[in-house]
């Protein structure tokens, strides 16, 4: 079973969204922001990771940083899911190195086949 | 003229000589100096000859400031003093050189025609002096100006017999003369480069003299102008004139320099500006002004070029407020973009949870997620009204509806609707101080401002605390307040606080689209009240709502 880590400082959206990973088989471990995510990772590493871009303390763009700064998480694939949606926001978010960047609302049929392709 | 300078005595001396002489004293002292100075004895019998009692007057010459000097017919040298020598020793080197030398040497090559020509009036008309002005050589080449008187001094035959030059040194009066010419000069040229028009007014006889230029600016030959006051203020434009006349009245009255612009109208019906500046002379005894004397400058085409450049400024203002509305679009579109999609995307969510997994959802989790998605829909209306309002208000189009309104009920409505927002975290306290019973406003729109000020209090104290809500009488009316011990108001943003989108630098995550307080000072504003805030970073805020009393008659 594959561990997905949910970053999302909106609780309602962070635990609809579990639930209906949960549903598709997914392992679900849930942070409010960037930092409480780092610790998270530390202890359990996910297989895979879906982040807000705009939260508080730490920022998704800044959370990115220093995974791919660390030898043990920068190969874990890191997704962006945002209701920041102009082509400019996309663009720097997939600089960055994310393997994704979804905008909200999510494509729940295309976003879980995706995801699970990003496991073979 | 040239002139000898003779000590009173000795003029005394001559005159009675002159006298003797049945002479003017001016031929007798030429005729002395060419008695004292004589170098060459003639064989004339009638020739007075230098007698010693004339001594005297050889060493008079000597002393004498103004050249003087005597020369044969053929123009050499028999005399010359001291301070002529003097001043053409470069020329000669020693004294005795200079007798017997050409004396067309002393004079600039370009007079040397002239000196021929004065020469041929002296041979005519002997013994009568003659005023010539000569430029004489210089050992630096720059001509300098002598004033001289040659004589054909003549025996009694007529025959002249040699001449008799007195010259005075006049390079400085000349220079300052041209001096003054070139100043001259250089106004005139000043004026026609301004195109300044000169004019002069008679203040007692109403005389008004103008040059050409003055008659060019108002489109009329100079011999067509009255050279009257009356025929200039009949050109100046009827809506000008009693200014420009108050103008020079009071430059009058005051004794200062008269400025000013009008207009005036040509003939041909076309609009000059003008720019008048004058000064009037006094008086010295009545005070009284006799003339003033002054310049007119065309500035028509400044005066448009002005105006361009005001209607190009009034342009950028118009562009720059286009651009701000513009951008204000931009960030409205920005915000409302991401503040719409985050509830949108938890109804999405929970709506793919339903659809998908329905047989594995107990009842409860079925309900409370439509629930969810109902709240997420009203926070998606809350979001559309903010934005309608504002929009509203914006156009003009907010009504408010001012009725008498009980103030217990008003409050005590607030409160129970916010019951659900304000948790224990954030205990809410009313403080009534007011005497007043009934306020005369628009309740709804009042209960709008009230509610956001209680939300944004709740919002913005992320650790909790107390939000007290306070009604109390102000001077001007009442006041609705509301306090709590949050995060504060960063004072950069103080300023910007009330304008749509705008939010403040340390709100982080917090969500917020940035209309509630314009929305609040749009509704205060149309109550003729106004909003006032205090705030400590890190201690808290306090919104204060002030509308003034209405009377009864301003209620509809």
């Amino acid at each position: 079973m594959k561990t997905v880590l949910i970053v999302e400082d909106e609780a309602e959206l962070r635990s609809e969204m579990g639930v209906l990973l949960e549903f598709e088989g997914y392992k679900i471990l849930e942070a409010n922001d960037g930092a409480e995510a780092l610790s998270l990772i530390r202890k359990t590493p996910p297989d895979a990771i879906l982040s807000d871009v705009v939260m508080p303390v730490m920022d998704g763009f800044d959370l990115l940083d220093t995974l791919q700064q660390t030898p043990t998480t920068q190969h874990i694939p890191f997704i962006f899911i945002s209701a920041r949606a102009t082509e400019q926001d996309i663009e720097d978010g997939l600089k960055k190195g994310a393997r994704a960047y979804y905008t909200k609302p999510l494509d729940i049929e295309q976003f879980l086949v995706e995801l699970e392709a990003m496991f073979d | 003229m040239a002139h000898i300078d003779l000590p009173d005595q000795v003029y005394q001396q001559l005159q009675a000589y002159a006298h003797e002489q049945a002479l003017s004293p001016e031929a007798c002292i030429i005729q002395l100096l060419q008695q004292a100075t004589s170098a060459n004895q003639t064989e004339d019998p009638d020739y007075i000859a230098p007698s010693d009692d004339l001594s005297y007057f050889e060493s008079l010459m000597e002393t004498q400031s103004a050249y003087v000097v005597r020369t044969d017919i053929e123009g050499r040298y028999t005399y010359v003093n001291e301070r002529f020598y003097r001043d053409y020793k470069w020329l000669y080197g020693s004294r005795e050189s200079v007798i017997g030398a050409d004396s067309m040497k002393t004079i600039d090559p370009i007079d040397h025609t002239l000196t021929a020509q004065i020469v041929m009036r002296c041979f005519a008309q002997p013994n009568q002096p003659i005023p010539v002005q000569l430029r004489k050589t210089t050992p630096t080449g720059i001509p300098s100006y002598t004033l001289w008187e040659f004589t054909a001094l003549a025996d009694s035959n007529g025959e002249v017999q040699e001449f008799q030059c007195i010259g005075i040194d006049i390079n400085q009066q000349v220079q300052a003369e041209h001096q003054l010419q070139q100043k001259e000069q250089t106004l005139a040229i000043s004026l026609k480069a301004a195109r300044a028009g000169v004019w002069i007014w008679d203040i007692v006889t109403e005389e008004v003299t103008w040059d050409e230029t003055m008659a060019a600016h108002h489109g009329i030959r100079l011999e067509d102008f009255s050279n009257n006051y009356a025929g200039w203020a009949e050109n100046v434009h009827p809506d000008d004139l009693a200014t420009t006349e108050a103008h020079l009245q009071q430059a009058l009255e005051t004794q200062a320099p008269f400025d000013t612009q009008f207009r005036i109208v040509r003939p041909d019906g076309s609009i000059r500006w003008l720019m008048g500046q004058g000064i009037a002379l006094y008086d010295p005894d009545t005070n009284k002004p006799l003339r003033m004397i002054g310049v007119n400058i065309d500035i028509t085409e400044r005066k448009r070029m002005e105006k361009l450049e005001l209607e190009r400024t009034r342009l950028a203002l118009e562009l720059d407020k286009n651009q701000q509305l513009s951008d204000e679009r931009s960030k409205m579109i920005s915000i409302m973009s991401h503040e719409l999609r985050t509830p949108i995307a938890i109804v999405s969510t929970s709506s793919d949870i339903l659809l998908r997994y329905a047989d594995r959802l107990s009842p409860e989790d079925h309900t409370q997620r439509l629930k969810g998605m109902k709240q997420q829909i009203r926070r998606l209306e809350y979001i559309l009204d903010q934005v309608a309002l504002i929009n509203k208000a914006d156009a003009g189009f907010m009504i408010c509806n001012p009725t008498n309104t009980h103030l217990g009920t008003f409050i005590e409505n607030i409160t129970s609707s916010l019951e659900d927002i304000t948790s224990q975290e954030h205990h809410l306290q009313t403080h009534f101080t007011t005497q007043r019973n009934y306020a005369v406003m628009d309740a709804t729109l009042m209960h709008h401002a009230l509610s956001n000020l209680i939300t944004n209090a709740v919002k913005y104290s992320p650790d909790g605390g107390t939000i007290h809500l306070k009604v109390m009488d102000a001077s001007e009316g009442i006041t609705f307040a509301v306090q709590d011990e949050g995060m504060g108001i960063p004072e950069a943003d103080l300023k910007t606080l009330f304008a749509p989108f705008a939010r403040g630098g340390n709100v982080g995550t917090i969500h917020g689209t940035g209309l509630g307080l314009a929305i609040v000072n749009r509704i205060v504003q149309e109550h003729n009240g106004h909003v006032q805030v205090n705030s400590q970073l890190g201690h808290g805020s306090i919104f204060s709502i002030t509308i003034p009393k209405l009377i009864a008659s301003e209620v509809y």
